[in-house]
């Protein structure tokens, strides 16, 4: 079963377009949810959550119809907002065990349940302060506390680790990868890159109401085909002109190593030709990985393009 | 539903239980706003000091109680010759004080409500206006409409909370006050003549909940600063009135103008009141001879004029509350 899907969804908000023909099919896993401002991800996830009734199209979480089946959906997946959505006069242990029985959690399930996801989350004696208290991290974990409550198939998280210091980013993003580890599908919308390199499998990059680019992180890291980098010793502006002339692109030089672009797929022993001709020793020779934010960016720059 | 105990906090642990089926989401909000406001002194100190009047209620229920005693004796109604005598007044009425219970006690909750009224408005205007508007500013409606919570229960939930501090500061102390009444009293007579009255404290109690609940969280929708809700709420009750005293002083004595009684809250729900009551019906049928007194009671609008306005109240009130929450709901991850 897929952790939700989308055919042709379309979401327009009077002469705003804020989904076009999104579709998409996410495996169960943890999938990092990218794009810019405006891009259209916090209306998706609306809509999987079964708050707003797309324009058009269908949309599906855990095979649960989003127009017809919005309270079934929620039962089965946690929302942790971007925002502080804290209820003032409540401790973290009152805040928690009222979302759990805002789920239908019955009284003695939702207070064990609370302890065990605050106990999760670490945050201990904290829990029995008032809310309004709570640092940006503690008021995050608490935030996925509640999210977690009635334990979820799905999660949304949207800017999970926004506002947070290196260490409490760091718990965090430990505990999302735990969380996927625990067969829990996750889906985290954020713009801080490394954050979803870190913890997620698959990515899906949005910009203007529209699906740029999905795929498995890895694959979309996959070994360039005309872009190496060269590890060369000995005389470089040799080097340099030995490579022009056969049509190899210097493209950057630091540190002793030189990125280049070779004229077509499979050309690499014009590169080894080159060092010969030079008289210097090549040491490497390696394909380049384009990073996710490479991707990212080459995404965004195609849509700006088209 | 038993769950297994965490082992390790580090590791994330699934929960075999189930979640309830049925939708009692509307009750935990209401157990929980009460609980919230209750956390506030001066809420409590409002609630407690209403008692104050269900027991002077209580009081003058036991001294009429004692007066029907005391004229049902000869040596009572020789007290009551020696009193009238001395005191040179016709205090024949107070002979036939049994006949008139109905009608004293009516008139004596009346009185009590009016006075009620001004609890409600000191209570509401404590509970009421933070109940949407702390959400709205707190960012907090996506954790409700994340979870199985519909728009309709939420509002049902946050109206419930205000209804249950109305009906505590009119509804319980007046049932109360009654019970206590007729058991003071005494009898199987009393209570039977003194039924009606206690579906009429009921009803009329119902109907100052839904109305001063529905007004007030329809202005807390509105904003997300509890200040003005309270500034609204204040002048929605008062300022008809003052504009009432002003228009009243403006026209030519001995005219009147019906629709001057309709303006404010407190006259329409008094004049559904007075009806629910039967005041005119009672007065009438009795011996009493001040007549004017009972028309002092009776306000000069006809009850279907004010039943038309506080529906209008309430319905446009829930509209606008419903309406902002969807609205609210519908945007809950960009809230």
């Amino acid at each position: 079963m897929t952790a939700f899907a989308c055919a042709n969804l379309t979401k327009r908000y009077g002469s705003i377009q804020a989904l076009q023909g999104v579709t998409l099919s996410v495996e169960p896993g943890v999938v990092g949810l990218l794009g810019p401002n405006g891009a259209g991800k916090s209306t998706l996830i609306s809509v999987l959550l079964g708050q707003t009734l797309a324009t058009s199209g269908e949309a599906s979480v855990l095979g649960l119809d989003t127009r017809r089946q919005q309270r079934a959906i929620r039962r089965r997946v946690g929302f942790v907002p971007e925002n502080d959505c804290l209820i003032p006069g409540l401790s973290g242990t009152g805040y928690v065990y009222y979302t759990g029985r805002l789920a239908g959690m019955s009284h003695g399930d939702s207070m064990q349940r609370t302890h065990e996801v605050l106990d999760y989350v670490a945050l201990d004696e904290a829990r029995y302060r008032p809310t309004e208290g709570y640092s940006t991290g503690m008021k995050q974990r608490l935030k996925l506390a509640q999210a977690l409550v009635h334990d979820p198939d799905l999660l949304f998280l949207d800017e999970p680790t926004n506002g947070m210091d290196p260490q409490g980013r760091q718990t965090m993003l430990s505990l999302i990868a735990d969380l996927g580890g625990a067969g829990i599908s996750v889906l985290v919308s954020s713009h801080l890159l490394p954050d979803v390199q870190r913890v997620c499998e698959r990515v899906v990059i949005m910009g203007g109401g529209e699906v740029l680019s999905s795929g498995r992180i890895d694959e979309m890291n996959k070994p360039h085909a005309t872009l190496y980098r060269v590890d060369y010793s000995g005389d470089r502006i040799a080097m340099k002109r030995e490579l022009q002339q056969r049509s190899v692109t210097v493209l950057d030089e630091a540190n002793g190593r030189l990125d280049v672009e070779l004229p077509q797929e499979g050309t690499q022993a014009k590169v080894m030709e080159a060092a010969r001709q030079a008289g210097g020793r090549l040491s490497g020779l390696h394909p380049k990985r384009s990073s996710l934010e490479e991707t990212f960016m080459a995404a965004l720059q195609r849509q700006r393009g088209s | 539903m038993t769950t297994a105990a965490t082992t390790n906090p580090n590791r994330y642990r699934r929960w075999d239980g189930e979640l309830n089926r049925g939708n009692r989401a509307w009750l935990v909000i209401v157990v929980t706003g009460i609980r919230l406001a209750l956390k506030e002194r001066k809420t409590r100190t409002l609630v407690m000091t209403v008692s104050g009047v269900a027991l002077g209620n209580c009081i003058i229920l036991y001294v009429l109680s004692l007066l029907e005693l005391v004229t049902g004796t000869e040596q009572g109604r020789a007290i009551l010759e020696f009193v009238r005598a001395f005191l040179r007044v016709d205090i024949s009425g107070v002979t036939r004080i049994e006949e008139y219970r109905e009608i004293l006690w009516r008139v004596l909750f009346l009185l009590v409500i009016k006075v009620e009224l001004f609890w409600v408005l000191l209570t509401v205007s404590k509970v009421g206006p933070g109940l949407i508007a702390h959400d709205l500013r707190h960012r907090a409606l996506p954790i409700y409409f994340a979870k199985p919570v519909t728009p309709l229960t939420y509002v049902l939930g946050k109206w419930i909370v205000v209804a249950a501090f109305v009906a505590m500061v009119v509804l319980v102390p007046n049932l109360f006050s009654m019970i206590v009444g007729v058991l003071i009293t005494g009898g199987l007579h009393t209570w039977g003549q003194t039924l009606g009255l206690g579906w009429d404290l009921l009803v009329s109690g119902l109907l100052i909940c839904v109305t001063s609940g529905a007004i007030v969280l329809a202005l807390s929708s509105l904003t997300s600063d509890h200040r003005y809700v309270t500034v609204g709420w204040l002048a929605v009750c008062l300022l008809p009135i003052f504009a009432q005293g002003i228009l009243d002083e403006s026209l030519p004595a001995g005219s009147t103008l019906g629709w001057l009684g309709c303006i404010s809250l407190r006259d329409n729900v008094m004049t559904v009141t007075d009806w629910l009551f039967g005041m005119r019906g009672l007065w009438e049928a009795s011996t009493l001879p001040t007549e004017a007194f009972a028309e002092s009671m009776l306000k000069p609008v006809r009850p279907i004029c004010a039943i038309t306005v506080l529906s209008g109240w309430v319905v446009c009130a829930m509209l606008v509350t419903y309406w902002r929450v969807v609205t609210f709901s519908r945007s809950a991850a960009n809230v």
